[in-house]
């Protein structure tokens, strides 16, 4: 998160995306004979922590699928918190990606819609 | 380099902290050319104890309200080709300065900020504040300088390239968050901004309830009146744009979801819905103790875990207040009130 602001993790996937784009970002610079101005050691280190964040994020999914069907059927809130352990877990790894997508996608045609209109 | 720096130190009541600032950027590995302390018209010696110190001193005819208005009072007489800005409560690594200025050989750098943790890791807060600060800055700020977009110059610690900075008419009051405001304004006018890991400050952070709620909630409202400031500009830079509106939802949602909607179903349906809170513990983990690790800092950073937890809680109330009094309301927050 920043620091001051909430966070729902979005922005978490967001800067995760970023951080697996940084090898490619850096091939392309060595395509074009640039020089990229942090280096490989750098990039190696953000994957790094990307890599266990992720890693971090597949054991918290791993948690909520043995422990919520173990709850479903037993008594009414445990089988709701199953029920949403299961949702959080999809929520990981479906539904964060596709908001975050769906919302660069939007911020890309706004700003493209917004310069177009500028230059008119 | 070294000689062509204004350091400018706004400074209201800080008659605890100025002494210990002075003297950590007279101790630089680097040798600064003034180090000017703006006493904003301070009513517990600040100003004398700032001169005794060894910094020159600039006292307004009044106050001016506002830390921006207090730095801009000494820009007006900055001829060196780079001015740095400090918070009076703040100190350097000694090499802080000497590792930040080479950010700024690049002439279209505008500003470059260094690396912020906590002077004190004591309270509720101090650690909560510490766990928020290892999180942004060893993950969050690091990925945004490899895409050339840092989100803040942080203004408790900033290095600017002068011209531009005069250019821009120095800091703007027009909002509570005046470094958000200018780092966002030199990225529109196509300068760049820089984030260089090794250059170390301590500010003293909030230590208790009050101080932090009014420090957040200058954060919150400052974050929400430059998005609505500068939102139409902020879309014609790459990055950025994705950087500050992911931001914004990012907020709002966690917001909703951790203040209204998942207190709702724990109360109403069932107490384990809390465990929903801690879903994200291994995201946070992770930057935390990389960085924890090589300080030797693994048992402050674990035993400081719970503390976040509440910070996070209550800047999502805070978060909340702003988006309804700013958006809803209409009622812009005006008056800056440090919090000590």
């Amino acid at each position: 998160m920043n620091a001051g602001l909430p966070s729902a993790g979005i922005g978490v996937t967001f800067y995760l995306l970023a951080t697996v784009a940084m090898p490619f970002f850096e091939i392309w610079r060595l395509f074009k004979r640039e020089s990229g101005r942090l280096g490989w050691r750098f990039i190696l280190r953000q994957l790094s922590i990307a890599t266990n964040i992720i890693l971090g994020i597949s054991l918290a999914n791993l948690f909520f699928d043995i422990v919520a069907p173990r709850y479903i059927g037993t008594n009414r809130s445990f089988t709701i918190f199953g029920q949403v352990a299961k949702l959080a877990h999809i929520s990981n790894i479906l539904i964060m990606p596709a908001i975050l997508i769906a919302v660069l996608a939007v911020i890309e045609v706004a700003s493209l819609i917004h310069v177009r209109s500028r230059t008119r | 380099m070294a000689s062509d720096l204004t350091i400018i130190i706004p400074a209201f009541n800080e008659a605890k902290s100025i002494a210990d600032t002075v003297k950590s950027l007279k101790n630089q590995t680097v040798k600064v050319a003034r180090i000017i302390v703006v006493d904003d018209f301070s009513s517990d010696g600040t100003g004398e104890i700032a001169r005794a110190a060894g910094a020159e001193v600039l006292r307004p005819e009044a106050n001016t309200g506002t830390k921006a208005g207090a730095q801009n009072f000494a820009l007006k007489s900055v001829t060196t080709k780079f001015t740095m800005a400090i918070d009076a409560d703040t100190i350097l690594a000694p090499d802080a300065i000497e590792r930040l200025l080479p950010a700024l050989q690049d002439p279209k750098v505008a500003a470059a900020c260094g690396f912020v943790l906590p002077r004190y890791v004591r309270t509720l807060w101090e650690r909560g504040r510490y766990i928020e600060y290892l999180f942004a800055f060893v993950f969050f700020k690091q990925v945004q300088d490899y895409y050339e977009c840092p989100l803040i110059s942080s203004g408790c610690f900033s290095v600017y390239r002068s011209s531009v900075l005069q250019a821009n008419g120095g800091w703007s009051t027009r909002t509570m968050a005046e470094d958000m405001d200018l780092t966002w304004s030199f990225y529109q006018a196509g300068h760049k901004v820089r984030f260089v890991t090794g250059a170390l400050c301590y500010p003293i952070e909030p230590n208790n309830y009050t101080f932090m709620s009014k420090q957040l909630r200058r954060w919150s409202h400052g974050f929400i009146q430059n998005f609505k400031f500068h939102w139409r500009g902020v879309l014609r830079v790459p990055y950025l744009r994705s950087v500050v509106i992911i931001a914004m939802i990012d907020a709002v949602i966690a917001s909703i979801f951790n203040i209204l909607l998942l207190p709702a179903l724990i109360i109403f349906v069932s107490p384990l819905f809390a465990i929903i809170y801690l879903a994200d513990l291994p995201a946070v983990m992770v930057p935390v103790l990389f960085q924890a690790v090589s300080r030797k800092e693994t048992g402050l950073a674990i035993s400081s875990i719970p503390a976040y937890f509440v910070l996070r809680t209550f800047n999502g109330f805070m978060f909340l207040e702003a988006l309804i009094t700013e958006v809803v309301l209409r009622r812009t927050l005006a008056t800056y009130e440090k919090g000590h």
